[in-house]
């Protein structure tokens, strides 16, 4: 699916992309634009060149691949008329983040976050939320890797306050 | 968790009106937490070994939060810790509270106390969801501003309370018995104060955690009084009290100001910080239906909106039968009828439009 502009890749511009650990990544322009961090990079800066290497210091080499594939099929699924089946493009998120651990997932958030890209943050702060969809209050906790600090007292206030059905969870 | 049979009726753009503000702008919104009402310590890692999560900034967690649906997720979330609890508080989710409300005659007006749940209606699913609140036993409830529930005691001085159904906090606000105070004695029927829990809505300017929060009450005081607005702030011990004149439909706050719609569609500004006054906005005059009414003010995408619900009130309970939708030009003054919706059947009357969609981001 990657390759899917190799017919036409003799005119598409390349922009070089280097991740946090130095590895270079060769983009082509359009996809390399979806990010805003990029694109700000040469935006007003009229010294940039267009072959000048961008650095990515937050991103790491490691989930450069996974998160350039995600913005050349996203943005092939908006441009393409008609619209792709609400299937395809599921098909595609759910392989996305199959096999990501957790952690992964965390460290994809942090450099979608700082690529400025709402659309692929938005995917991956929702794939996070519906990790701790339905689980108990334990579970969140060893997820996220907090501590209860709430005085025995405070837990007992809130909880009484506002008894919610606990029935239904999923087994942690 | 399933969608309500309710919800079929509800004409789409009224269910959407405001979800759009606000939603999209996250990423350049700075994000502060309400840390005076709790001083604790940051939420720390278990051990020594990084957990990554824990090392995600809040603005990151913060969108991880919004996109929980389910009313008891949220709840779990700000049970974790307490700068979790702190910083549920201030995400607002957006959620209706949906009160069936009684036309307030005998038993109808305590039918809240008897409750001890409330069904949250999630407008960006299209679901509801029932939650238990037990501790609203003995207390009438509808929505306020922010994700706040108006918590109204059935006993004498009926105590009320801002309440945040997922975090627990309460905030106090005088009791609804003090709305009477300043009506002479010979107004008072039978020299007793009707209790008209139903009647009275609260609205902030912030989030009432904020203590610069302004906190306006609109209630009625059957057959007696000239009081129907009242305002006070966090901590306050009573209300103070505005001469308002008319019958008030609805207020907002919009623009760092409070406004109020009577029953003529007349519209006012409040004025609450310096000399409590209510001014009434020389606007021309919008030719309503001579059928029974109520008035909403709706904020969508920086208008004011005007939203009169005619009532059919044929046998037994009334029915919405019509929405006209009118949109404030501040220059023309006047209202623009933007949309008109004819509902077919509501076979309850929902109390949809109290609410306040609501931004996701607390100043403090």
């Amino acid at each position: 699916m990657a390759s899917s502009s190799s017919s036409s890749s003799t005119q598409v511009k390349k922009i070089t992309l280097k991740a946090a650990d130095g590895k270079h990544f060769e983009v082509e322009e359009p996809v390399a634009m979806e990010m805003e961090t990029v694109k700000s990079f040469f935006v007003g800066n009229e010294d940039a060149m267009k072959d000048m290497v961008v650095p990515l210091l937050n991103v790491s080499s490691e989930h450069m691949p996974a998160i350039l594939d995600f913005y050349r099929n996203h943005s092939e699924f908006r441009k393409r008329t008609p619209p792709p089946p609400a299937e395809e493009v599921k098909a595609f998120n759910e392989a996305f983040l199959e096999n990501k651990s957790d952690e992964q997932l965390m460290e994809m958030i942090m450099a979608a976050n700082f690529l400025n890209t709402k659309e692929l943050l938005n995917f991956l702060t929702e794939a996070a939320a519906n990790r701790i969809k339905n689980k108990s209050v334990e579970y969140v906790r060893a997820f996220f890797g907090i501590e209860n600090d709430f005085t025995p007292e405070e837990e007992a206030r809130i909880r009484a306050e506002n008894e919610w059905a606990f029935d239904g969870l999923d087994e942690d | 968790m399933s969608t309500s049979p309710l919800m079929v009726h509800i004409p789409e753009k009224l269910m959407c009106l405001k979800s759009g503000s606000g939603s999209d702008s996250y990423l350049s919104v700075p994000l502060h937490f309400s840390r005076s009402q709790s001083q604790r310590q940051e939420c720390v890692a278990v051990d020594d070994v990084p957990v990554p999560w824990s090392n995600l900034p809040r603005e990151l967690l913060h969108l991880i939060f919004r996109k929980l649906e389910d009313p008891s997720d949220i709840y779990n979330c700000a049970t974790v810790c307490g700068s979790w609890n702190s910083a549920m508080t201030s995400i607002s989710p957006k959620f209706l509270l949906l009160s069936i409300v009684g036309l307030g005659k005998g038993k109808d007006i305590d039918a809240s106390p008897h409750r001890n749940s409330c069904n949250l209606f999630n407008p960006d699913t299209n679901t509801t969801h029932q939650i238990a609140l037990p501790n609203l036993k003995g207390k009438w409830f509808c929505s306020s501003s922010f994700g706040w529930m108006l918590t109204i005691r059935a006993k004498s001085p009926h105590q009320m309370s801002l309440l945040n159904p997922f975090t627990g906090h309460q905030i106090s606000l005088p009791p609804a018995k003090d709305f009477y105070k300043d009506i002479h004695h010979y107004k008072r029927p039978q020299n007793k104060w009707i209790y008209r829990p139903q009647e009275i809505r609260v609205i902030t300017s912030t989030s009432p955690l904020n203590p610069n929060c302004l906190i306006l009450a609109t209630h009625s005081v059957a057959n007696a009084g000239e009081n129907k607005l009242s305002f006070c702030r966090p901590g306050d011990k009573s209300w103070t009290n505005l001469d308002f004149n008319e019958v008030c439909c609805d207020t907002i706050y919009y623009h760092g100001e409070f406004y109020a719609v009577d029953y003529d569609a007349d519209f006012y500004r409040i004025h609450c910080r310096d000399i409590p006054a209510t001014e009434k906005l020389r606007l021309h005059k919008i030719k309503l239906l001579r059928d029974y009414h109520t008035n909403y003010l709706v904020e969508l995408d920086g208008n004011i909106l005007l939203v009169v619900r005619y009532l059919y009130l044929g046998y037994g309970f009334p029915e919405p039968s019509r929405f006209d939708v009118y949109k404030l030009d501040w220059l023309a003054k006047e209202w623009v009828r933007v949309w008109k919706v004819y509902i077919i059947t509501l076979s309850c009357w929902v109390d949809i439009l109290q609410y306040h969609f609501l931004p996701a981001i607390v100043e403090t």
